[in-house]
């Protein structure tokens, strides 16, 4: 693994049935920079991360690591490490046990919040959701991977954990590329070094507020 | 006994009957799609992650089938 890493994700073409979700699509991403992907709803900004992981079989991706020539695209998840919207460690699972699999301190969360500290034991079920949403985001920040996806991380979470992820999305940036979807888009813009914008199956680099009014993100 | 001599295929036939619920509780556990992106994280393939409950499915038949004759055999 180099220090540096590039990621480019281009040509991504979805459709289910009729209706074309992506068409050419393209993301990039990089060590030490903070990607942020806007988009209405039904824009496509989750079926772009699912397809970059393989969970959705694209009618059309081209994935490129670095300058390497090939991709092992699928186990991909060596690689990326992907926050879905929902709740991805099984409900019969502990903490502690997920933890353990992806290789990551639980101490850590507890130095991050100690709430977490009696909730290493419980199976995800007897947990609130808020407290899922953390414990996951920590846990895949917080995993040894070149880049990060994280599709709406601050949602269902109260202002305070907002930031401490903002805080925590800083530090981890160093040591990978880390790409970040939300509605939130204020505590997106803060943390991000580079905007795309998703509209109608295409990505569109946003550099301000003003692009966003002008693709129809914003109504001002 | 009238009814001696299907004892033992009845017997065979309830516990082979038992695997059926017992397969569908390992399937539906093992493939929950809510899941999936939990063990593509830990870099299993999309395809790998569709054939694991298969695999384990076989195996528990089979063995729930060897388990089934070695009964109906000591009866």
């Amino acid at each position: 693994m180099q220090s540096e890493n590039t990621l480019l994700v281009d040509s991504v073409t979805l459709s289910f049935g009729a209706k074309q979700v992506l068409n050419g699509a393209y993301i990039t991403a990089r060590t030490g920079r903070v990607t942020g992907v806007l988009g209405r709803n039904g824009t496509g900004k989750s079926c772009l991360f699912k397809c970059i992981m393989g969970g959705i079989k694209p009618q059309n991706i081209f994935i490129r690591f670095n300058e390497e020539r090939e991709t092992d695209y699928h186990h991909i998840g060596n690689r990326i490490k992907y926050l879905p919207q929902q709740v991805f460690i099984p409900s019969s699972m502990t903490f502690g046990e997920a933890f353990d699999l992806y290789g990551v301190d639980y101490e850590g969360l507890i130095a991050f919040d100690t709430k977490f500290y009696s909730y290493r034991n419980r199976p995800l079920f007897e947990l609130s959701g808020g407290a899922i949403r953390i414990a996951e985001t920590y846990l895949i920040l917080k995993t040894k991977a070149e880049f990060c996806i994280l599709d709406e991380p601050f949602s269902n979470i109260a202002p305070k954990y907002v930031e401490k992820m903002q805080r925590l999305i800083d530090e981890q940036k160093a040591t990978k590329g880390i790409i970040i979807s939300d509605h939130l888009y204020e505590s997106v813009m803060e943390s991000t070094d580079d905007m795309f914008l998703l509209s109608d199956g295409y990505t569109f680099p946003i550099k301000d507020c003003e692009d966003l009014i002008r693709l129809g993100y914003l109504l001002r | 006994m009238r009814y001696r001599q299907y004892r033992t295929p009845a017997i065979c036939i309830i516990i082979k009957l038992i695997s059926i619920p017992l397969i569908f509780l390992l399937n539906n556990s093992l493939s929950k799609q809510q899941d999936m992106y939990f063990y593509l994280n830990l870099g299993i393939s999309r395809n790998e992650y569709h054939i694991i409950p298969y695999a384990v499915d076989l195996a528990a038949f089979v063995i729930l089938m060897i388990i089934a004759c070695a009964i109906g055999n000591a009866i």
